[in-house]
C-alpha cells in the first residue's frame, strides 16, 4: 500500500501548466493541491487512467469557461474598436482619406523598392551551384598602364585550369557570337541579338534546364546550336526543333541539338542561342593555345565544394609565367587573372567589358535608404495627423478613462486602431503597386515581377504593416493615454501649448523632401551637362549605318552614290562610333625604351571620317585615299602627344606592340575629342586607316533633310545589302543612351522627390487644416477686433515658414555632401550650382505656404459672426 | 450589511460544519453532498475568494503534505462577521418559513 502510494501518479504536466496560466499564485497552489489530493484518492480506489481522466475533467471545467470569457471580451473589444474607427472615418472623411492615402502611398513605394531590391539581389541565384561558380577576369598591363580589371579572359585559361587541377570540376567559355545577326529557318527569318559560343561544360557549370536534348553532348561537336524555348517556338512553332537547321548570316548552318528553358531575367548574361565552341576552334585551331592577343572570352569555373578560390587564383601567375614569361619581361608588363564569384558579378564586381548589363550595389543601398525614408515620412505623417486629430477625440478618451479604462487598455486600443489603419493602407497599396509597376520598371530599367504572396514578400508585407502600424501609433498612444480625464476634458479648448515633437517631425519631413529635391536637381544638371558638353565633334545631324553588304565589298562606290544625293554632305567609315568600345594596345613611341611604351586606344577611320565628324586637325595632315588602305600612317590626339612628351609629333613614328611591329609614321595630331563616354577621361588615341576594321558608316546630312535622307537610304538599302534588314541610328541618340544610368537615376530621383513632397504636403495640409480649425474662434475674435485677412494669414503661416527655413538649413549640407560624393565619380562634372539649392528651398517654402494658406484662407474669410455665434 | 446569497450561505455553512478540516477538497465534497450537484473548483475558489474579501471567512495556510504533491492546504474559518451573517440568514429563513406548513407544496 505504502509503496503504491509513493510512486503514485503525478498529475498531467500539461494540465498543471494550463491551470497555472489561468489562476493567480495563491489560488493555484491551493487548488492544485486539492486536485492532486483528490485524484490520488481516485487512483487508489480505481486506477491511473481513471485518475487522469478525473484530473483533466476538473481542469477543463476551470479552464474552458475562462478561455471563453477571455476570447469573447477581446472579440467584443475588437469589434468595438473597429466600429469606432469606422464611425470616426465617416465623420472625418477628409482627414481620414488624407491620412490613409499618405500611408498607402508610402507603403506602395516601399513595396516597389523592395521588389526592385529583391530582384537585384536574386541575380544568378537560380544556378544550383551558384556559390561554387567563379569567372576568370583579367587585368593587363603591357608596360603602358593598366587596363583595369576586365571581365574577359583569354582562350586557354579555363580549360588549362580544369586539366591541371581536379578541384576545378568544370570550365565553360562563353564568347559573344555575331553582334546582331540574321537567323533563318525554313520558314522564318529574324534578327537575333543574344548568341554565344559555349563549351559543352556550360550545362555543368550553370543550371540550364533542357527541354530537349542531352546536356552531355549537346554542344560537343561542330556546327551545333542550343536554342531557348521561346526561340524554338518562334522559328519552329509546334514542330520539333531538335535536329532542325538554322542558318546564320545566310552562310553558316547549325543543327539544333538542344532546347533550353528561357534564361530568367535575373541572370547576369542573357542568351537565346549557344553555338558549340568547337565550331569556333575548328575555324581557328591555333586559338586554343593563344595566351595573349585575344581576351574576348568569359571563362566560368565550377569548383568543388569547400575549395577556396584564392587557392586557384594563386596558381594562375605560374601558368601565365609558363607561357608568357619572355613577352612580359620584354615589355615590362604583367597579366593578372582573378576569380570573381558569380554572386558578385551583377552588383559588386563592376568590371569593364562586362557580358551583360549590370546593376550597382550602391543603387540597391540608395533605393533601400529612400524606401526607408519614404516609409518614415509616411509614418510621421500618420503620427502627426493622428495626434493632431486625437485632440478631437479627447472627449471620447476622457469618457473611456472615466468609465474605468486603464491606460494600458487605451494604449492597446490606439495601437490596434493604428494597426488596423495600416492594414487598410496596405490593402490600398497592394492595388497601387501593380498599377504603378510599369512606370517603375521603366525608371529602374528592369523587368520586375510583383508577387505579394511568394518568397519573402508576405513576410515583408506583414513586417511593414506591423512596424508602420506600431511606429505610427506608438506616439499618440503614449501621449494621449497619459493625460488625466480632467486634462482631457479641459484640453478640448484649453490646450494650446506648443507641440515640439510634432514640429520636429514636420521639419524632418521637409528636410528629406528638400534634400531629395536638391539631389534631383543636381542629377538633372549633371545629366544635362553630360548630354550637352562640347565633345570635340559635331554630334548633331549624323546618321550611322552598319557596314554590311556592298559597303563591305565596295565602300568607295557606295559612298560616291550616297554623296550624290543632295541631302548628304559627307560620309566616313570607322571602326568605332563615339561611345563604343575601342581596341587598346601598347604603342612604343620612337626613341623610347621598350618598357616605356604607352597604352593607347586605337580606332580605324577613313580619311573622310574626320571631316564628317568635324574633328579638328591641330597639325599635320589627314589620311589620303591615294595612299590606299592599310596605310602605314597614324594620326594621334593631343593627349597621346602630351603623354609621350613630344612638342611636335608629326614626322615621328609609333610602333604597335602586337608582334608584327610595324613602325608607322605620324602624319597629324587632332584636337582631343570624347571618343568614349564622359565617364572616362580622354585616353591617348591612335587613328589608323585600316578598312578591315570598319564597322559603321557615319553620314552627315543637311539640317531639315533627315526624313528625305532616311527615305532615300531605305529605298537604296536593298541595293546595298539585300540580305540584311535596314537599321540605322542617330549619333546623338547613341550618345544620349550612354547616359542611361544617369537618366534613370534622374527620373528615379524625380519620382521619389515627387512622392516625398506629396506625402509631406499631405501631412502639412492636415496639420494646417487642424490648426485653422482649432484656432477658429481666435481668428473670429481677431477679425472682430479689426485684423485684416492678410494679417491673419501671416499669423497662421508663420510656423510653416519657420519650418521650411530650418529644414533648408538642415537639408543643404546633407544634399551638398551626398551629391558631392556622387559627382566625384565623374571626371567631367557640372559644378554644384547654388541655384539648385536656392530654388529647391524656395520651392519647398512656396509649397508649404501654399498648402497652409489654402487651409487658413477658409478660416480667415469666414464671417466671424457665424464662428462666434455658438459660444 | 447585505443578506447572504444562497450559495454563500451554503459555503459558509460547509465551512462551519467542517470546523478544522475546511479546505478545498472537503468543502467541495460537502457542498456537492448538500446540493447534489457538481461544483467546479473554479467556481468554488472564486466564491471562497469573495467570502474572504467580504471578511466572512479567513484564510490560513497549512503545512505541506505528501498526498498533495508537497503543496500546502488553504484552510477557511468562519470570521465573526461570517457568523453574524449566518445568524441573520438563519433568522430570515425561519421568519420566511415560519407559518408555512410542511405539506403546503405537495
Amino acid at each position: 500500500m505504502m509503496k503504491r502510494r509513493l510512486h503514485c501518479t503525478s498529475p498531467p504536466w500539461l494540465a498543471v501548466k494550463l491551470l497555472r496560466a489561468f489562476l493567480d499564485e495563491v489560488t493555484s497552489w491551493g487548488l492544485l493541491g486539492d486536485l492532486e489530493e483528490e485524484s490520488r484518492e481516485i487512483y487508489l480506489r480505481h486506477n491511473r487512467f481513471f485518475a487522469r481522466c478525473w484530473y483533466w475533467l476538473r481542469t477543463a471545467e476551470i479552464v474552458l469557461p475562462a478561455i471563453k470569457v477571455a476570447i469573447s471580451w477581446r472579440f467584443f473589444m475588437f469589434i468595438h474598436i473597429l466600429r469606432f474607427m469606422g464611425r470616426r472615418m465617416r465623420r472625418q472623411k477628409g482627414f481620414s482619406s488624407l491620412n490613409l492615402f499618405g500611408l498607402a502611398l508610402g507603403l506602395a513605394c516601399c513595396m516597389l523598392i523592395i521588389t526592385f531590391v529583391q530582384h537585384e539581389l536574386s541575380y544568378d541565384r537560380h544556378h544550383q551551384n551558384f556559390d561554387r561558380i567563379y569567372r576568370v577576369g583579367t587585368d593587363l598591363d603591357f608596360g603602358g598602364g593598366s587596363s583595369g580589371p576586365l571581365a574577359i579572359s583569354n582562350y586557354p585559361i579555363g580549360t588549362t585550369l580544369k586539366e591541371r587541377y581536379p578541384v576545378v570540376e568544370a570550365a565553360a567559355r562563353l564568347r559573344r557570337a555575331f553582334h546582331s545577326v540574321m537567323v533563318t529557318s525554313d520558314e522564318h527569318e529574324f534578327m537575333e541579338e543574344y548568341g554565344f559560343f559555349a563549351d559543352n561544360d556550360v550545362f555543368k557549370v550553370f543550371t540550364i534546364p533542357l527541354q530537349y536534348g542531352d546536356p552531355e553532348t549537346a554542344l560537343s561537336g561542330t556546327g551545333m546550336v542550343a536554342i531557348s524555348r521561346s526561340m524554338a517556338d518562334k522559328y519552329f512553332g509546334d514542330t520539333d526543333a531538335l535536329n532542325q537547321v538554322l542558318t546564320i548570316d545566310n552562310s553558316e548552318e547549325y543543327i539544333v541539338t538542344a532546347v533550353f528553358e528561357d534564361v530568367p531575367n535575373t541572370s547576369h548574361v542573357h542568351f537565346d542561342m549557344l553555338f558549340s565552341f568547337e565550331t569556333l576552334l575548328q575555324a581557328m585551331p591555333e586559338q586554343t593555345s593563344r595566351w595573349v592577343g585575344d581576351f574576348g572570352n568569359y571563362s566560368y569555373l565550377l569548383l568543388q565544394t569547400g575549395i577556396d578560390p584564392a587557392d586557384i587564383e594563386a596558381e594562375i601567375p605560374g601558368l601565365v609565367q609558363e607561357h608568357l614569361a619572355d613577352l612580359l619581361k620584354a615589355v615590362n608588363g604583367r597579366i593578372d587573372m582573378f576569380l570573381t564569384p558569380l554572386a558578385d558579378i551583377h552588383l559588386r564586381a563592376q568590371l569593364t567589358a562586362e557580358i551583360g548589363t549590370q546593376g550597382r550595389i550602391e543603387y540597391v543601398y540608395l533605393f533601400s535608404v529612400i524606401a526607408a525614408f519614404i516609409l518614415i515620412l509616411a509614418c510621421i505623417n500618420y503620427m502627426n495627423l493622428s495626434t493632431a486629430r486625437a485632440t478631437r477625440r479627447l472627449k471620447e478618451i476622457g469618457l473611456r478613462k472615466v468609465m474605468g479604462s486603464s491606460r494600458h487598455a487605451l494604449m492597446k486600443q490606439i495601437l490596434a486602431e493604428s494597426l488596423g489603419f495600416s492594414l487598410l493602407a496596405t490593402l490600398i497599396a497592394l492595388v497601387i503597386v501593380p498599377l504603378s509597376l510599369p512606370l517603375f520598371q521603366q525608371l529602374a530599367g528592369r523587368t520586375l515581377i510583383f508577387s505579394p504572396f511568394t518568397g519573402f514578400m508576405p513576410l515583408i508585407i506583414i513586417a511593414i504593416v506591423g512596424t508602420s502600424g506600431i511606429l505610427a501609433g506608438i506616439y499618440p498612444s503614449l501621449v494621449i493615454s497619459r493625460w488625466t480625464p480632467v486634462q482631457l476634458f479641459h484640453g478640448i479648448s484649453g490646450r494650446r501649448s506648443r507641440n515640439y515633437f510634432r514640429d520636429t517631425l514636420v521639419i524632418l519631413q521637409f528636410t528629406v523632401s528638400i534634400a531629395l529635391m536638391i539631389a534631383a536637381g543636381l542629377v538633372g544638371q549633371q545629366l544635362h551637362y553630360l548630354r550637352n558638353t562640347e565633345l570635340g565633334f559635331d554630334k548633331e545631324q549624323v546618321i550611322i549605318l552598319p557596314i554590311q553588304g556592298r559597303l563591305n565589298d565596295d565602300l568607295a562606290a557606295v559612298k560616291a552614290e550616297l554623296i550624290s544625293y543632295p541631302g548628304i554632305i559627307s560620309t566616313g567609315a570607322t571602326s568605332q562610333i563615339p561611345g563604343g568600345g575601342t581596341r587598346r594596345n601598347a604603342f612604343l613611341p620612337e626613341g623610347f625604351e621598350l618598357s616605356q611604351n604607352n597604352m593607347m586606344a586605337a580606332i580605324s577611320v577613313e580619311p573622310d571620317y574626320l571631316t564628317t565628324m568635324g574633328l579638328q586637325l591641330l597639325e599635320g595632315e589627314t589620311f589620303r585615299y591615294d595612299r590606299g588602305g592599310r596605310s602605314t600612317e597614324y594620326i594621334i590626339n593631343e593627349t597621346a602627344m602630351n603623354q609621350i612628351g613630344w612638342d611636335k609629333a608629326v614626322a615621328k613614328s609609333l610602333r604597335e606592340l602586337d608582334g608584327q611591329g610595324n613602325e608607322n609614321r605620324i602624319i597629324g595630331v587632332i584636337k582631343d575629342y570624347h571618343f568614349e563616354s564622359l565617364h572616362n577621361v580622354i585616353l591617348p588615341l591612335v587613328l589608323e586607316y585600316n578598312p578591315d576594321h570598319f564597322s559603321n558608316l557615319a553620314i552627315r546630312i543637311q539640317g531639315g533633310q533627315v526624313r528625305n535622307v532616311i527615305e532615300y537610304l531605305e529605298a537604296m538599302w536593298p541595293d546595298i545589302a539585300p540580305e540584311d534588314p535596314f537599321t540605322y541610328s542617330f549619333l546623338d541618340d547613341r550618345i544620349n543612351q550612354m547616359y542611361g544610368d544617369e537618366a534613370r537615376m534622374s527620373s528615379i530621383f524625380k519620382f521619389f522627390t515627387g512622392l516625398a513632397m506629396l506625402i509631406a504636403v499631405l501631412g502639412l495640409l492636415g496639420l494646417a487644416a487642424y490648426a485653422a480649425e482649432q484656432r477658429i474662434k481666435e481668428i473670429g475674435i481677431r477679425k472682430v477686433l479689426g485684423a485684416s485677412v492678410g494679417r491673419l494669414i501671416i499669423m497662421m503661416s508663420k510656423d510653416a515658414v519657420l519650418w521650411s527655413v530650418i529644414a533648408n538649413v538642415l537639408a543643404w549640407p546633407l544634399a551638398w555632401y551626398g551629391m558631392g560624393r556622387w559627382l566625384e565619380e565623374f571626371p567631367y562634372r557640372a559644378p554644384i550650382s547654388s541655384t539648385v539649392f536656392i530654388l529647391s528651398g524656395l520651392g519647398a517654402l512656396a509649397i508649404a505656404l501654399l498648402t497652409v494658406v489654402t487651409q487658413v484662407m477658409k478660416a480667415a474669410q469666414a464671417n466671424p459672426a457665424s464662428i462666434l455665434r455658438s459660444e | 450589511m447585505k443578506p447572504l446569497t444562497k450559495f454563500e450561505e451554503i459555503l459558509l455553512l460547509a465551512i462551519w460544519r467542517l470546523k478544522d478540516d475546511a479546505y478545498g477538497v472537503k468543502i467541495r465534497q460537502e457542498v456537492m453532498r448538500v446540493t447534489g450537484e457538481n461544483l467546479t473548483y473554479g467556481t468554488l475558489y472564486s466564491a471562497l475568494d469573495q467570502l474572504t474579501r467580504k471578511l466572512y471567512a479567513t484564510k490560513t495556510i497549512g503545512e505541506p503534505t505528501a498526498e498533495r504533491g508537497g503543496r500546502r492546504k488553504i484552510y477557511y474559518t468562519l470570521s465573526p462577521d461570517g457568523s453574524k451573517a449566518l445568524r441573520r440568514a438563519q433568522e430570515l429563513t425561519k421568519t420566511l418559513w415560519n407559518d408555512v406548513p410542511d405539506m403546503a407544496f405537495e
